[in-house]
């Protein structure tokens, strides 16, 4: 059960491709918060696990309201596995909050989109100064600190071109657990298509030199596909529970079918009811049967077993259907796997690459390749269904 | 599966196994063979570190490890219908092997003129 909490819309920073909305003083309180712990312990059978992820706006703004949280959630009697995520801007890190986030193996994502003239682009404060310089120390400073860590690099029309160059940035900042994200709310141009192909073929590239030089680095983009190479593509279980097994809460206590999807809480279409007063079972069910794919062209594609066409708040915000795929998704994912092909059938012997596979990443081991691991796995809470 | 395997099981997944599972930096045993669900069960009931569980409909199987420690299963596994299949090094080859012939026949795609949606 993967549930989400938004416990602010308010945030340090402005960028330009926010799509959280507008930024105001509104904190989620400590009694919403509360039922929405309530609710995932009784919504998610025994034994199975759940991911409490924390999210804004900046979730660390509220760093107060995530410790109340979790020291709820202990408070409480289980017997479900329970992991902890905090997506950050990386701009607001000190020592305690190191110290919290070890004691309680909280797993960090950060936000840091490349070099200078990429991050600052786009990421920036509220006086429009870029905040990269302020984000690569903080990552610099938990670097050995803290047991997990991945960074989160978006790009958008303006900077896939450079997404070779940012990869290499990252790598020469010691950064080894990387995961690219497309912008899903921009416009993309055909005309950028063809920098879809040549970026991720330049990436592949790129990760295969390292691993023959024996450097191992976690890159979801192709990761995740060889995963799928190795399973044979995604599992039922694998997919978009958006509404059954991923809930998105804002600050208002406001449901939302996954954190992508909250805004700035405006959202009727996607909004299925609130924490105090309960959900719409109908909204609900109108929501998972839209899950999914149902694009008569993906039945016949070669790889669709390979492709995440079923991911629902992708497509929602890239098309406004939860069920259509968007032409920009089908030309990433199919450059995506042509990439991972070729780094398999270049690498299959490759000692590095084995190892990267047979490693888990746990504390004591700081080349990260957890990403992978979980990427496969921990998507597999069986939720059933909730009342309302 | 062949008697032989099934020796090899119970030697390596014997009651005292369970102590196994608590090593610190996790200790689970490298079976190059897959592991029956009933048989998972058996040896984690108990464990104050992992639970096992099924999945309706046979579609796979669920491994958790109650508290995020260092440990747990350390070895890369795939789960296929109601069982696990972990991997040692020279098996994950040769799935890697194999996973790599399949795709060798997937038709490059990189041509926009190619792609399904224009």
């Amino acid at each position: 059960m993967k549930i989400s909490l938004s416990v602010t819309h308010n945030c340090n920073l402005r960028c330009n491709y926010c799509y959280t909305g507008e930024k105001i003083h509104k904190n989620m309180n400590l009694k919403t918060a509360s039922e929405i712990v309530d609710f995932a312990f009784e919504i998610t059978p025994c034994e199975n696990q759940i991911d409490f992820s924390f999210f804004g706006g900046e979730p660390l703004l509220c760093f107060y309201l995530i410790k109340d949280v979790i020291a709820y959630v202990k408070t409480k009697e289980f017997s479900n596995p329970i992991s902890y995520n905090i997506t950050t801007n990386g701009t607001i890190i000190n020592d305690e909050i190191i110290d919290f986030v070890n004691q309680n193996n909280i797993k960090l994502s950060i936000s840091i989109d490349g070099p200078e003239h990429i991050h600052d682009k786009n990421r920036v404060d509220i006086n429009n100064n870029g905040t990269l310089k302020t984000v690569l120390q903080n990552i610099k400073k938990i670097s050995n600190k803290v047991n997990f860590f991945q960074v989160n690099a978006v790009y958008g029309p303006d900077t896939v071109g450079e997404l070779g160059e940012t990869f290499s940035f990252l790598i020469e900042n010691e950064i080894k657990n990387i995961h690219l994200n497309p912008n899903i709310t921009q416009n993309w141009d055909e005309s950028m298509f063809s920098k879809i192909t040549d970026a991720y073929e330049n990436i592949a590239e790129k990760y295969m030199s390292h691993y023959k030089s024996n450097q191992e680095v976690a890159l979801n983009l192709i990761d995740s596909k060889l995963i799928l190479f190795l399973k044979g593509g995604y599992d039922k279980e694998d997919k978009c529970g958006m509404g059954e097994t991923e809930f998105g809460f804002a600050p208002s206590g406001n449901v939302y079918p996954c954190e992508r999807l909250i805004g700035d809480d405006t959202n009727d279409e996607m909004c299925m009811g609130n924490i105090h007063t309960g959900i719409n079972p109908l909204k609900r069910c109108s929501i998972g049967k839209k899950r999914g794919n149902s694009n008569a062209e993906c039945v016949t594609c070669s790889v669709q077993k390979y492709c995440m066409n079923w991911c629902g708040c992708t497509n929602y915000n890239m098309t406004g259907y939860s069920d259509k795929v968007s032409s920009m998704l089908c030309y990433s994912e199919r450059a995506a796997i042509t990439a991972a092909k070729k780094v398999i059938l270049e690498l299959q012997d490759n000692e590095t690459f084995i190892n990267h596979f047979c490693n888990y990443a746990y504390d004591e081991n700081k080349i990260l390749n957890t990403g992978v691991y979980y990427e496969h796995t921990h998507r597999r809470s069986n939720g059933k269904s909730m009342e309302s | 599966m062949s008697t032989h395997i099934e020796e090899a099981m119970e030697r390596a997944w014997s009651p005292n196994s369970i102590d196994r599972l608590h090593l610190i930096n996790g200790g689970w045993p490298i079976p190059n063979f897959r592991i029956p669900m009933d048989k998972l069960i058996a040896i984690t009931k108990g464990s104050p570190r992992i639970a096992m569980s099924g999945v309706p409909k046979g579609i796979s199987t669920n491994i958790y490890l109650k508290k995020i420690l260092a440990g747990g299963i350390r070895m890369p596994h795939l789960h296929m219908q109601d069982e696990i299949v972990l991997f040692d090094k020279s098996v994950l080859q040769e799935y890697l092997h194999a996973a790599a012939e399949e795709v060798k026949n997937i038709e490059d795609i990189t041509e926009i003129r190619d792609f399904i949606r224009q």
